[in-house]
């Protein structure tokens, strides 16, 4: 067993594919969400023969951080991996685009992954690592100018991080780019095919190439890395 | 009326969403007005070389000159980011530069030797 990791959005689209890969990558995984049905998640990962328990927190608030903080204490194991995953879409042009929107966007994305980060700080045990989830929108995207600023906040924050808490801890985030998900399987067919077609490596991602690299950068293989944006995009950000 | 929007250093987690806010506010109320904007950044804190809140705030700041101008530069919204070094003024030139120049949109004019051999941010 490699530690505790702590996992937020995890009854999310890409929290339950990113939990279950750190269980079955031999952590023993902290999921964390507001909703509750983060319990079933931990409930599957467990019947797998897994280690995963839940905590149902608004981290919003400073009582959330300590709830997931006691909880990490409770496991009576080294906090070895931190995966900043809880993130929302307020999506609008800029123009329509209302305070609250904005401010919302901005809390979970950004300031949630702050200060749950911030609230776990001496917890963290030698060599262990926290992982941010970007996205590749951090370049620019139509409507999402909320959206776009705290994914690209988060990567300062990744650069800051590393290079503050060097070397008990590392740092990284991950950009996603386009990715199954309700949203995209929400969207027109031929939309969604013009997409992929600017994709270099020809098809869509999945939820587990985001895991997989959120594994790799917590995992020994990727020990010399760190204040790095690694982009799970398929080639995306450097086509046409 | 353009913007010129300065980073300010950040003391709190709330003030980080307070600037990137107070930012936003005022490139869309310049953008609207068919007028440019120029963010004014610390180019160390591109690459996390000081606090985490600044660090924060600068990448926020350079996210959303790119988002707005991803969705605006067909209309011709003009938004562009000047990194200086730590708390140098940024040269009059650039800032008009960055105001003015035809199709220079959506770009980060460096003006600080400290960024020389670094990650592009």
């Amino acid at each position: 067993m490699r530690g505790c990791a702590v996992i937020t959005g995890a009854a999310g689209g890409l929290g339950i594919p990113i939990s279950r890969r750190m269980a079955e990558a031999g952590f023993h995984v902290l999921l964390v969400d507001r909703s509750p049905a983060v319990a079933q998640v931990a409930d599957d990962i467990r019947s797998a023969g897994l280690l995963a328990e839940h905590s149902v927190a608004d981290l919003s608030t400073d009582e959330g951080v300590a709830a997931v903080a006691d909880a990490v204490r409770a496991t009576g194991i080294p906090l070895m991996a931190l995966v900043n995953n809880a993130g929302i879409t307020r999506d609008a042009r800029m123009q329509n685009m209302t305070t609250e929107q904005f401010e919302q966007v901005i809390e979970v994305n950004l300031l949630v992954a702050m200060r749950l980060t911030l609230g776990l700080r001496e917890l963290f045990a030698e060599g262990s690592s926290v992982v941010s989830m970007s996205s590749r929108a951090a370049l620019g995207n139509f409507g999402q100018s909320n959206y776009v600023t705290s994914k690209s906040a988060l990567i300062g924050f990744t650069r800051a991080l590393a290079q503050q808490w060097a070397p008990r801890v590392r740092a990284n985030a991950v950009a996603p780019g386009l990715i199954d998900s309700p949203m995209t399987q929400a969207m027109p067919a031929e939309v969604l095919s013009g997409l992929v077609d600017k994709v270099p490596a020809g098809r869509i991602g999945t939820a587990d190439d985001v895991a997989d690299a959120v594994v790799f950068l917590v995992s020994d293989a990727a020990s010399y890395i760190t204040g790095q944006v690694l982009t799970v995009c398929g080639g995306r950000s450097i086509a046409p | 009326m353009s913007a010129l929007i300065r980073q300010r250093s950040a003391t709190s987690l709330e003030d980080v969403g307070a600037q990137l806010l107070e930012a936003f506010e005022s490139v869309r109320g310049a953008v609207t007005e068919g007028e440019p904007s120029v963010i004014v950044v610390n180019a160390p804190d591109l690459i996390g070389q000081g606090t985490l809140e600044d660090a924060a705030v600068a990448t926020g700041l350079l996210g959303l000159m790119r988002a707005i101008t991803f969705e605006g530069a067909s209309k011709g919204w003009r938004v562009n980011v000047v990194a200086v070094d730590r708390d140098a003024d940024p040269p009059v030139e650039v800032l008009e530069s960055a105001m003015t120049t035809p199709g220079l949109m959506g770009q980060v004019l460096h003006v600080a030797k400290g960024m020389i051999g670094k990650v592009v941010p």
